[in-house]
């Protein structure tokens, strides 16, 4: 504390003068020299709505995951929090401003409480699809995402909750595409992420999927296009990992313009559909369909009962297929039915990019209509 | 946030005791000088690393060097963790913050000192933005 301070502090009471020397050690500390320090501060003094909401349910700050300048002078930033033993992703914006010719970083947006508050129960629930291989969550190299909470019934983002069914029966269902038509309030919400947390910096749009592993595939397909019409095409799909950590499970929008390099792309189509005593896949690559006279099906390309039999069969399609062609397949399709749980989908999708030897990146999730 | 709530409680007392906080408090945002000097420029976390580096990055390669001289201005357009532990940090150096996809960039690897709880840049390479960091 500065003395210069406490001479000036003059006559007043001992009480007082405490309260100013406290007063001013805050004044010093309010100099955040990095994010870092910022961040912290901010979650230490639960300086938003939503940071008291963590800190209330015993959520921890561990530190900063992701920086990112934005066209309009803030930081997007992700830092990890600890709930539960679980590590969180977790938004939050920087301000940078200079003071005497030093920085000052301070938290000038976080999400609000009911966001905050959901997010850790959706992430501790132990409601989230399973993906033993999955890489940790907080492990992944990337900017931040817009996180996006699906359960049976509501999408929640940090600009508020959805009623899915609600917003559903406003729409004119004899409209093309109109099964996966997403509720216009999360169009909304992902334009708002894009204009006002991200400054419309488009490079750096992905979004976190945080799903109940029993909603549907038909409303996962609600977020995803709902998301890509704003031209967030990344997804991240939140999962719950072997040891029950939490992991993702990195995914993209059917929209194939959206990868780099690729020119008129044909996508290897993985259609999984679920039969009484096993799974079904249809397999695809522009009109040629893949047939196998043993199939148990004669709709299906093969059948298998878990998922060591699913890697065998992709790692050898892919190497027929490269025979041919070296580099085919370069990406892949994994689509499914409406029906199908999140969690169901996700047991075969979490494999399909090491099974066909590509980034699972590069592995596009789709919908079929029945 | 915090400074304000207890400032203004030395504020609101200030005015019932005559004598108040001194003049001092009457500008409540202002920093006393010797602390702004104290924090500037010796943050020993990744993002100060990544400012060290580009006020003083010594001797590095050539193309690191021809850029760094080109740049009126270089910052830190993105910083990000690599590992678990927080021992690896990546930082993109460029001319400005949100540099094109195919424009020269710098690549900053940072890492933690075992000897000490600081973090020092080690090593740069020059590419493209998507080069060096497919995720843009």
């Amino acid at each position: 504390m500065s003395n210069r301070f406490v001479r000036t502090a003059g006559s007043a009471s001992v009480a007082i003068l405490s309260l100013c020397m406290l007063a001013t050690s805050a004044q010093a500390e309010e100099l955040a020299a990095s994010p870092m320090i910022a961040a912290r501060a901010a979650f230490d003094g639960q300086m938003t709505p939503g940071l008291g909401a963590l800190a209330k349910r015993g959520a921890t700050f561990e530190g900063v995951l992701a920086l990112d300048a934005l066209p309009g002078g803030g930081w997007a930033a992700e830092v990890e929090l600890s709930y539960k033993n679980l590590s969180v992703r977790y938004p939050v914006k920087f301000e940078r401003s200079d003071v005497g010719g030093c920085d000052n970083w301070t938290v000038s947006w976080t999400p609000n409480e009911a966001f905050s508050t959901a997010l850790l129960n959706m992430a501790s629930s132990g409601a989230l699809p399973e993906a033993a291989s999955a890489k940790p969550w907080s492990e992944h190299s990337r900017l931040p995402s817009l996180p996006i909470l699906l359960t049976r019934d509501k999408m929640i983002t940090p600009y508020g909750s959805i009623d899915i069914q609600r917003e559903l029966a406003e729409l004119d269902t004899t409209q093309k595409g109109a099964s996966i038509a997403p509720p216009p309030t999360l169009v909304k919400h992902t334009k708002a992420w894009l204009e006002k947390y991200l400054e419309n910096d488009e490079g750096a749009a992905s979004v976190d999927v945080i799903a109940d592993r029993r909603a549907s595939w038909q409303d996962l397909t609600r977020v995803v296009f709902g998301t890509s019409s704003v031209g967030f095409y990344k997804l991240y799909l939140v999962t719950s990992r072997e040891d029950g950590s939490l992991g993702a499970v990195e995914t993209a929008a059917p929209i194939f313009g959206s990868l780099p390099g690729l020119k008129k792309p044909v996508p290897l189509v993985l259609g999984y559909y679920p039969l009484e005593e096993a799974s079904g896949f249809r397999v695809s690559q522009g009109s040629a369909v893949l047939e196998d006279e043993d199939s148990c099906d004669k709709e299906m390309s093969f059948c298998i009962a878990d998922g060591g039999e699913f890697d065998k069969r992709l790692a050898a399609l892919a190497a027929g297929m490269r025979a041919k062609k070296p580099d085919n397949p370069s990406f892949a399709m994994f689509a499914t039915t409406g029906d199908v749980t999140v969690g169901a989908a996700m047991s075969w999708l979490e494999r399909v990019g090491a099974g066909l030897s590509i980034p699972q990146r590069r592995v596009f999730i789709g919908y079929i209509e029945r | 946030m915090k400074f304000k709530r207890i400032g203004c409680i030395c504020v609101a007392l200030s005015l019932l005791v005559a004598s108040g906080c001194g003049d001092k408090q009457t500008k409540p945002d202002e920093v006393p000088a010797e602390k702004t000097v104290a924090s500037c420029g010796e943050v020993k976390d990744p993002w100060g690393a990544a400012r060290t580096w580009m006020t003083a990055p010594g001797e590095q390669p050539e193309e690191v060097q021809a850029l760094l001289s080109a740049w009126e201005k270089p910052t830190v357009a993105r910083l990000w963790r690599e590992d678990g532990d927080a021992h690896a940090w990546k930082a993109i150096i460029a001319s400005k913050v949100e540099p094109g996809a195919q424009e020269e960039v710098i690549l900053l690897s940072i890492t933690y000192a075992a000897d000490g709880p600081d973090y020092v840049a080690s090593g740069a390479e020059v590419g493209s933005a998507t080069e060096l960091w497919p995720e843009l």
